[in-house]
């Protein structure tokens, strides 16, 4: 057994996760530029963005599988590159690739993975296979794609991680593994003091579990706060100006507009009562204000930047 | 739409093949500039000789029958031929056809360099023997079909691929002996050529349209998955290295698939038997006493290849790579978020990879026993071991006769646990790059064989070279070491045990020089240098580091 293992767990008090100035190049593209994040122990995290946005990039600098070019990444205080089994030990992980060895039988995966980790709890992770209804003669490669996220499920959670850390582990998955997915995630967070990071581009998925999230976009990130404050510092209006209008104003909190001639949508980033007094310099009336959720939200932000590759 | 279609087979196969075919084509320039500049009898008998007249059969095969050279897995009961073209809007006639032609073209090419470099001798057998070229290249064309022709079972490789060289070994006997002439050989080979192109075509139309996909479903997929990890009661895994070693075992357990390396010392030990069995053996007591010295060095040269497709094989975190794919030795992202430490994977393969070369090692061993009493050559050694207890006493009889033999065996283990770096490094091109310093170490080698009796340019100054390239060594070896320590990748008593197994291997090359050299030929302080250099080391002391920037990209 590895000596860090049986050593306490350094830094009780650190975040879970502390990100700092993060940044990535892979060849001439950056999949991370300049990324800073803090994530607190006993929250659940959501990471949205569109494929190509950087989540894995930056997953894979907490599990310690890519090395910070600049910038720091540290888990429960200690970096995951040069602490590997220290921090892995720690941490649950189901990838969205779920590159299970294809030749094992379930209860022989199960089995082999045990070792691995001294809080391995075998009723919990007999229970976990009840509950996902998981033949433990069948070899991986006979499990349909929902199995195998159910197996990797398994394996993530049997040992009580610390730190969950799901890289788009619902996609191409249909609704009920979605569902168990989810349900992991509130078990997870039953338990007082785990963390879970969750990447996901499924947004309803996100605001139904996520404390906290962070949109990220191109290798930035965009938006960083609670989901409640994130929601109500978004409004989407609906303006009707005084006369016709080609284009619309460039005032600063609006952005994606939409409409034509003297009918405009636009969403505002600011207090409710901000946007009502900014509209009325507008030359124009407020007709409607609604809190947009966050899928529309995470639509206008990323739908009203160009692409990285138009911005290169 | 031909045309079309040899355009993207000669943009594929160079795009896929370009550093087999630069590598390739580096060492012919370096034994032809050596035969060029060296006024040499070539040994006609010579190892290097042997190996330029097969290389022109099997090489332009690997590469253009699109096969997995780096790992030497010939028995995949899918179709070898590349799927990217079954998309493409053409008939599998015209799909074979660019391949096939581009393979001989190599085949003819590699046929004249090779006779340019050997003085258009062959083998010992004169110029009346000049059927070999296209009876080889119908060999090559044959198999070429049939590994582009699926099977519903891996199994049914052996027999699709023994039962030709049966045949041919029977008409290459014959031949040989004058049973059936030259004319009859050239008309026999240039009939294999439409039977190999229709087998082809059948083939490749099968594997289009995933005809054998059903009967394969069950076979295949398991197959493709890789070994039954229950054929055996799973041990109770007490610890991580415990478990990683268990799971290493059962993916690299079979070392089978390299076997099929053994093709050519296999041709030759039918040969011998056949000899033998015809009375043949009789007549020619020293002809058989030479092919087989032959077929001993042939699979010395196998179990080395063995060991470096071991080597490469094991160093992959799946039990099965396909041809051509850049991720196969990429650490999957179960393995790559367990908890342990790059060496301790590392030591997993190693342990791994050691085993399985002891049972081929073993088994070589006692192939090369039968072959040596089959072919006469125990009176031969017998008589040889005799005179040299009369000329140096028992103990440096005996240095003599098995201090060569542990060089090998050596010098096998220490280059299977040393090339895993190559796959550990997780990049596909690392392969390439691996293969091509094995060969152009061939090619200078070759040049040293074929130098060894005149001085020729490379020999002049080898000793110099051998000490300058000794001290690099030992300087790199340091500096991996400080670097290995630093980053806390190799326990001290692993770092031990590396280290015990190259000065092991260098202190047998260095009693080699000492006792089975004439006396005076080799300086001692070049002997200590020529065991440095060969023993490999650095990609053993090397693999961990390879193995964290596998892990941590």
């Amino acid at each position: 057994m590895n000596a860090e293992l049986s050593t306490e767990a350094p830094g009780r008090t650190a975040p879970a996760i502390e990100i700092r100035n993060l940044s990535r190049r892979f060849g001439g593209n950056d999949a991370l530029s300049d990324v800073s994040l803090t994530i607190p122990r006993g929250v659940v995290f959501g990471l949205v963005g569109t494929n190509g946005a950087g989540k894995t990039t930056l997953i894979r600098h907490v599990m310690g599988l890519l090395r910070a070019q600049s910038g720091s990444v540290a888990v429960f205080g200690l970096d995951p590159v040069s602490n590997p089994t220290a921090v892995l030990s720690r941490v649950g992980y189901l990838s969205e690739l779920n590159e299970l060895p294809e030749w094992m039988r379930v209860d022989e995966l199960i089995r082999f993975t045990r070792p691995f980790y001294p809080n391995w709890d075998d009723s919990y992770a007999r229970k976990l296979q009840e509950m996902f209804e998981l033949d433990p003669r069948k070899r991986i490669h006979q499990l349909s794609k929902g199995q195998r996220a159910r197996v990797g499920l398994v394996l993530a959670l049997s040992y009580r991680a610390e730190l969950l850390i799901l890289d788009e582990p619902s996609s191409g998955l249909d609704p009920l593994v979605r569902r168990d997915i989810l349900r992991a995630v509130i078990e997870t967070i039953v338990h007082e003091g785990r963390t879970v990071l969750f990447s996901s581009h499924l947004l309803d998925e996100v605001e139904r579990v996520a404390d906290q999230v962070a949109i990220i976009h191109g290798g930035r990130i965009l938006r960083h706060d609670a989901l409640d404050a994130l929601k109500s510092s978004y409004h989407r209006l609906v303006l009707h100006f005084d006369h016709a209008v080609t284009s619309p104003p460039a005032t600063e909190g609006f952005f994606n507009w939409q409409g034509g001639d003297r009918h405009w949508s636009a969403y505002f980033h600011g207090a409710a009562d901000e946007a009502a007094r900014v509209t009325s310099q507008l030359d124009a009336r407020l007709v409607d204000s609604t809190t947009p959720s966050l899928n529309e939200i995470f639509l206008a932000l990323v739908g009203s930047r160009p692409s990285p590759e138009a911005r290169a | 739409m031909n045309a079309a279609a040899f355009k993207s087979t000669a943009i594929y196969t160079w795009s896929r093949n370009r550093w087999a075919l630069i590598s390739l084509a580096a060492v012919y320039a370096v034994l032809l500039v050596n035969s060029l500049l060296v006024d040499s009898e070539v040994a006609t008998f010579s190892g290097i000789g042997l190996l330029l007249l097969l290389a022109p059969t099997f090489a332009p095969a690997a590469i253009l029958g699109t096969g997995n050279v780096a790992t030497a897995d010939l028995l995949s009961p899918e179709s070898t031929f590349p799927k990217q073209f079954f998309h493409l809007p053409a008939t599998p006639s015209q799909l074979v056809l660019p391949f096939m032609l581009y393979a001989l073209v190599l085949s003819a090419i590699m046929w004249a360099l090779s006779l340019a470099i050997l003085d258009g001798k062959l083998i010992a057998i004169g110029t009346e023997r000049s059927w070999l070229p296209i009876f080889s290249m119908s060999f090559m064309t044959l198999q070429q079909a049939l590994a582009w022709t699926p099977v519903t079972n891996r199994i049914a490789r052996l027999p699709q691929g023994i039962a030709p060289i049966v045949a041919y070994v029977v008409v290459l006997v014959a031949a040989l002996n004058g049973t059936i002439s030259a004319g009859a050989v050239v008309a026999l080979s240039l009939m294999q050529f439409p039977l190999a192109y229709a087998v082809a075509v059948r083939g490749v139309a099968r594997a289009r349209c995933g005809l054998p996909e059903s009967e394969m479903k069950a076979s295949s997929s398991a197959a493709a998955a890789g070994p039954k990890a229950s054929s055996r009661a799973m041990p109770e895994l007490a610890n991580p290295q415990h478990a990683m070693f268990w799971m290493e075992r059962q993916m690299h357990r079979w070392v089978g698939k390299s076997g099929l390396i053994a093709l050519v010392p296999a041709m030759l030990i039918l040969i011998i038997v056949f000899t033998r069995l015809g009375g043949t053996a009789d007549r020619d007591v020293e002809g058989l006493q030479t092919l087989g010295g032959i077929t001993l060095t042939l699979l010395a040269i196998t179990v080395i290849l063995i060991g470096i497709s071991t080597g490469l094989n094991v160093a992959s975190f799946r039990p099965r790579m396909r041809s051509n794919e850049s991720e196969a030795f990429q650490i999957t992202s179960f393995l790559a978020a367990l908890p342990l430490r790059a060496d301790d994977f590392v030591w997993a393969k190693f342990k791994v990879g050691l085993a399985n070369m002891l049972w081929v090692i073993g088994i070589a061993l006692l192939v090369a026993i039968a072959v040596a009493y089959v072919s006469g050559l125990t009176d031969l050694w017998g008589a040889r071991y005799e005179s040299w207890i009369q000329a140096y006493g028992g103990m440096k009889a005996f240095a003599r006769a098995f201090l060569p033999l542990a060089v090998i065996l050596l010098f096998v283990l220490s280059i299977t646990l040393s090339v895993m770096w190559i796959g550990l490094r997780g990049r596909g091109w690392t392969i390439a790059f691996g293969v091509a310093c094995f060969l152009i170490v061939v090619a200078m080698l070759a040049a040293l064989s074929l130098n060894r009796s005149r001085p020729g340019v490379i020999s002049d100054w080898l000793p110099e070279t051998l000490w300058g390239l000794a001290a690099l060594k030992v300087v790199g070896l340091g500096v991996l070491i400080l670097r290995t320590r630093s980053l806390h990748l190799l326990s001290e008593g692993r770092l031990a045990t590396i280290l015990g197994l190259w000065a092991a291997t260098v202190a047998v090359i260095v009693g080699f020089c000492a006792i089975c050299l004439p006396e005076g030929a080799v300086a001692p302080l070049t002997a200590l240098c020529t065991g440095l250099v060969l023993a490999p080391v650095l990609g053993t002391v090397g693999a961990p580091l390879a193995m964290a920037r596998n892990r941590v990209g």
